[in-house]
């Protein structure tokens, strides 16, 4: 009894005492953690009635008449508003190791439709401001009058821009659909909504979600499953507008998208509200010096609709039987193989003007390192590979920039990407992409979408950008990166440790040159350890055996 | 069938906990590692953190229990019948042969044991939590740029933990390889391990042997001239030779027939036996008064109280080994001892008594009083000079600052085997010392020259014919006009415990 209540003493109560201070001690608690209620976001209304000015009431007949009577009044904010990248598509960056350039849609050729030299026409409808750019020099006509105010602060849904492809004798250039009561608009004038801002950035590339991915036209109503932030459908949604992350300041928008973007600088972050402290767990917060914070919490992208994943170009300009161009035309199956690699459960779509587009929804991002700064492969840069793909903002960043001591400067993370990607024309001889000429109503224009000739097409793109065209077009394999941002997932949905931290199926797989604690082993130390313990183990059994048999001779 | 005391409390707690703490480790590791998913990843990552934690505080006590309580010196290898322990593994288990060494409380470890757990100890263990740490610090070791390789770290953790697994697979093993295949477990769970007859006496006079040698550092007191450093030696001999000696099964008849009190008691405080020793020290004549008698009889209140907690003490199944006590004598007088037990038990595991035997400090204690009176009355006091002046058994000297010989009495001539006093007064004391000695004693003198009371330590002499001489020495500071100008003091032989040490020497033959 008493040798039982000693051992109870010694042995049973200290493992109960440790084992349970072990077990429940939270030792990972954040004493410098932010939670989410400290975070309070402020909608302001506009301060006036704008129906009750008599300037409004003026019949527009243009729309310039309308941005002339915004303009007197905001009398300032047209020469502001002509400095912003909204105007000038285009903005000064610096390059690392590379300089200052003038960066945007007037130098940069992606591999969605390229670019939008010699394709104004059609593009300039998501130009803030009416009327071509001057050819050959992409400076925007510099009237103030041109500036279109109203598709942005348009607060009554009904002002669309003009597609001049649509049909004949449309307007063009950027000016509004017909039919468009431009008085009505101008008089329910107030702060942009989400809709303003997505009626160009939600449909870039063509249609809804076609471009980013994770900006799509269900963010206007959605639930926080799609988006936690823009939701405005449900328990606790919180109807943010664009705004409340882009702060937004004399028309200068933060926000850099490093499709056209290259320094790190102006950026829209999370850590704006949520701190870099956001998780209770410390261990959680540590993770914020390498991860960033959409990688765990964007685990999948195009939520609403599918999104472009992969262009080819190359197969354009093929007919039907009876030599009649193709239009939007769904091709059978769900696998789609390119570069060596499936993608399952894609929709895959041939257009005689496109050529083959691989679309998928509910994607999951791929993974890279990132510091926040990235290349271009800009307007009249050279091709130096053609064996791999040419990517064409590259990213920078790796594991090293956080060692050999670690640079708070610029930190690389691990971010969550849209990886686009393509084949695309260029010039096999001067060793250029193409900037092809695209878009066009009138057969001869030697618009691609019109004539199907590609000779003609790049020759006249080429020429509108000042660049050589050898007559030959090749096509190259082109990637682009989409770094993630929007459709944050709930809490409850986002990655846990063990997506990443994994030996089978690691997330982040392809990430190398550093070593990642539940993801990577020596397998020559695993191999050895597991045989040197079978050995041991068989030892003790043999040697148990024999002990056995030999009490049994003994007996 | 017998059961002798083996693990200590706090060895069996620290045992139980350490090896649960690893295993739970080893679980949450390897989920940590990636091999399988259990608790899930995070749960694991912290569990394993509060883990490592509780297993450093659980090092850091241990090693410090280790070090205050000497256990360190089990882990200490020995060479000698490695060989014997491993070929026993090999070859002998399967024969039936005797075990080549023995469990007992001071030395639990069989040689291949001292060496698998120091190697646990100094590389496995420090590996393992070492390459922890860095792994848990490893963003502080990269933002200042000392390291930055993980993947090192984690192989070393990796390493250690296969290591360790493998120890713990063998460890469990090794325990069914005592007399019954849960005897070794059984042991670590209530300290005490069953043993056949044989083994058990053999152990139960080992426990002994080496809690007299413990004794004879009791005796020396606390402060030591040369840090108990003969005896020192002498302990790690006794240890170094433990569990080999087969010859030691006579040792309890040697210590009964010795100058060493021995006596046992059975579980109700009654004498069961004594012998001539320790009648002549308690001046009693009639053993058979004795037996029988209880152990309180005779005492006065306070040594009563003294001596039942010691026999409680080791009858709940603890060791005691050189405690000072005091005795009253037969004819009234009082005297000092230091007693060593150990609980004994009957064939159903009880306790059945306990044993153990005493070893005379009277004439050091009474110096040492006299000596204690002599101070606290400021150098006035004459008892002490009386009291060593007429001593055969303490030796008085007084040396001058320069470390020359005033004055020495009878039994210090004795003691060094002079014939008169003109052979050593005047004389440099460094004549009684080897060299070695000397430069040791230096030390202490100068600290005596420096006002300090240096209380019993153990030095050794060097006599006239060259032999030398054990013998406890304390040493104060002579005042004349608040000016030190010499020191003085008192030696006491150490006979006593050199019959016993021989005895010991003579065993281990």
């Amino acid at each position: 009894m008493k040798k039982l209540f000693e051992i109870i003493l010694i042995i049973i109560v200290p493992w109960v005492i440790i084992f349970w201070i072990v077990f429940t001690y939270n030792g990972d608690r954040d004493s410098k953690y932010f939670p989410d209620k400290d975070i309070h976001v402020e909608h302001k209304k506009v301060p006036v009635d704008h129906s009750k000015f008599a300037i409004l009431q003026k019949k527009f007949k243009t729309p310039q008449e309308a941005t002339e009577a915004c303009l007197s009044c905001h009398n300032k904010t047209g020469k502001e508003f002509m400095k912003t990248p909204h105007w000038q598509w285009k903005q000064k960056d610096t390059i690392p190791d590379r300089g200052v350039f003038d960066i945007g849609k007037i130098n940069i050729l992606n591999d969605f439709c390229i670019g939008v030299n010699s394709n104004e026409e059609l593009c300039n409808m998501c130009h803030s401001g009416y009327g071509k750019s001057i050819p050959g020099h992409f400076a925007f006509k510099n009237d103030q009058n041109n500036i279109d105010c109203l598709v942005c602060h348009d607060n009554t849904g009904t002002y669309h821009k003009s597609n001049p492809c649509k049909g004949p004798n449309l307007p063009g250039a950027g000016y509004p659909a017909v039919g468009t009561n431009l008085n009505y608009v101008a008089q329910n004038v107030g702060y942009p909504q989400k809709n303003n801002c997505g009626s160009c950035h939600f449909v870039g590339g063509g249609g809804n979600n076609v471009k980013h991915g994770d900006l799509e036209m269900a963010q206007l109503h959605c639930t926080r499953n799609l988006d936690v932030h823009m939701a405005s459908v449900g328990k606790d949604a919180p109807n943010l507008n664009c705004q409340d992350c882009h702060k937004t300041e004399n028309h200068n928008i933060t926000g850099h998208l490093y499709t056209v973007a290259s320094s790190n600088s102006n950026r829209a972050t999370c850590v704006e509200c949520h701190t870099d402290k956001p998780h209770e767990s410390k261990l959680l917060n540590d993770h914020f010096k390498t991860i960033a914070c959409q990688t765990c919490h964007i685990p999948v992208y195009a939520k609403g609709a599918p999104t472009k994943i992969i262009w080819d170009w190359s197969t354009a300009v093929k007919m039907d039987k009876k030599g009649k161009p193709i239009f939007d035309k769904d091709l059978p199956g769900h696998t789609y193989t390119y570069n060596g690699k499936v993608y399952k459960d894609v929709e895959i779509q041939y257009d005689s003007r496109h050529g083959t587009a691989v679309f998928k929804k509910d994607v999951l991002p791929e993974y890279v390192w990132f510091n926040g700064t990235a290349n271009h492969h800009l307007l009249g840069d050279k091709i130096t590979d053609t064996t791999k793909p040419l990517i064409l903002n590259p990213l920078f960043g790796s594991y090293k920039d956080n060692v050999l001591p670690r640079d708070p400067k610029t930190p690389s993370k691990i971010w969550p990407v849209k990886i686009m990607r393509g084949k695309q024309p260029y010039d096999p001889v001067n060793m250029l992409l193409i900037q092809p000429k695209l878009a066009g109503k009138i057969k001869g224009s030697n618009a691609l979408w019109v004539d199907y000739n590609w000779k003609a097409s790049a020759k006249a793109g080429m020429e509108s950008v000042g660049l050589p065209f050898s007559g030959h077009v090749g096509f190259i394999e082109t990637e682009s990166m989409w770094l993630l941002n929007h459709e944050v997932a709930p809490a409850s949905q986002s990655l846990q440790c063990a997506a990443c931290h994994n030996q089978k199926d690691s997330k982040l797989k392809n990430l190398t040159g550093f070593y990642m604690p539940g993801r990577d082993h020596s397998s020559l130390l695993d191999n050895l350890g597991l045989i040197f313990i079978i050995l041991v183990l068989m030892g003790v059994s043999v040697h148990g055996f024999l002990r056995v048999i030999s009490n049994k001779h003994k007996k | 069938m017998k059961r002798v005391l083996i693990y200590k409390k706090y060895e069996r707690f620290w045992h139980w906990t350490q090896a649960a703490l690893i295993l739970l480790l080893a679980l949450t590791g390897f989920e940590v590692h990636g091999t399988y998913h259990l608790f899930g990843y995070q749960n694991a990552v912290l569990f394993h953190r509060n883990l490592a934690w509780a297993f450093i505080i659980l090092i850091v006590f241990t090693q410090f229990w280790n070090f205050t309580s000497g256990e360190w010196k089990q882990y200490i290898p020995s060479k000698k019948l490695l060989k014997a322990q491993i070929e026993y593994y090999i070859t002998g288990i399967f024969r039936h042969a005797p075990h080549p060494t023995r469990k007992t409380v001071y030395n639990k470890f069989n040689p291949l044991q001292r060496l698998t757990y120091l190697g646990l100890r100094v590389l496995i263990l420090p590996v393992v939590v070492l390459s922890g740490l860095f792994y848990l610090y490893f963003d502080y070791l990269i933002n200042h740029g000392y390291f930055h390789n993980l993947d090192i770290i984690a192989y070393f953790h990796v390493a250690g933990a296969f290591l360790l697994l493998a120890f713990i697979i063998g460890h469990i093993y090794l325990t069914t390889t005592g007399l019954h295949p849960l005897s070794a477990i059984k042991a670590m769970l209530t300290g005490w391990e069953e043993m056949s007859d044989e083994d058990a006496e053999i152990a139960l006079q080992e426990n002994m042997k080496v809690a007299l040698v413990e004794s004879r550092k009791g005796i020396s007191g606390k402060g030591s001239i040369e840090k108990d450093h003969v005896f020192e030696k002498a302990f790690e001999e006794v240890v170094g030779n433990l569990g080999i000696d087969t010859e030691s099964a006579k040792l309890r008849e040697r210590l009964i027939n010795s100058n060493v009190g021995y006596f046992r008691i059975n579980k109700d405080g009654y004498y069961e036996e004594v012998n001539d020793a320790w009648l002549k020290l308690y001046k009693c004549t009639n053993r058979d008064k004795v037996i029988g008698s209880h152990v309180t009889y005779d005492r006065t209140p306070e040594g009563k109280k003294q001596i039942m907690k010691l026999v409680n003490k080791v009858l709940s199944g603890e060791m005691i080994t050189g405690e000072r006590v005091e005795r009253v004598c037969k004819d009234g007088t009082i005297g000092y001892h230091t007693v060593s037990a150990t609980p004994y038990k009957d064939k159903d595991g009880n306790i059945a008594g306990l044993e153990g035997f005493i070893i005379d400090i009277t004439p050091q204690v009474e110096a040492e009083k006299a000596l204690e009176k002599k101070i606290s009355s400021h150098q006035k006091n004459n008892d002490f000079y009386k009291f060593v002046s007429s001593s055969d058994d303490i030796g008085y000297f007084r040396i001058d600052k320069d470390g020359f010989y005033q004055e020495v009495n009878d039994a210090w001539l004795k003691l060094y085997k002079y014939d008169s006093k003109d052979e050593i007064i005047g004389k440099h004391y460094s004549l009684s010392r080897t060299k070695d000695d000397f430069i040791k004693l230096e030390k202490s003198v100068k600290k005596v020259l420096n006002g300090e009371t240096i209380p019993f330590g153990i030095t050794r002499r060097y006599c006239k014919d060259g032999s030398v001489g054990y013998h406890t020495i304390t040493m104060t500071p002579v005042y004349e006009n608040n000016k030190i100008v010499g020191f003085e003091g008192f030696i006491v032989d150490k006979t006593d415990t050199k019959i016993a040490e021989e005895e010991i020497k003579k065993s281990q033959v």
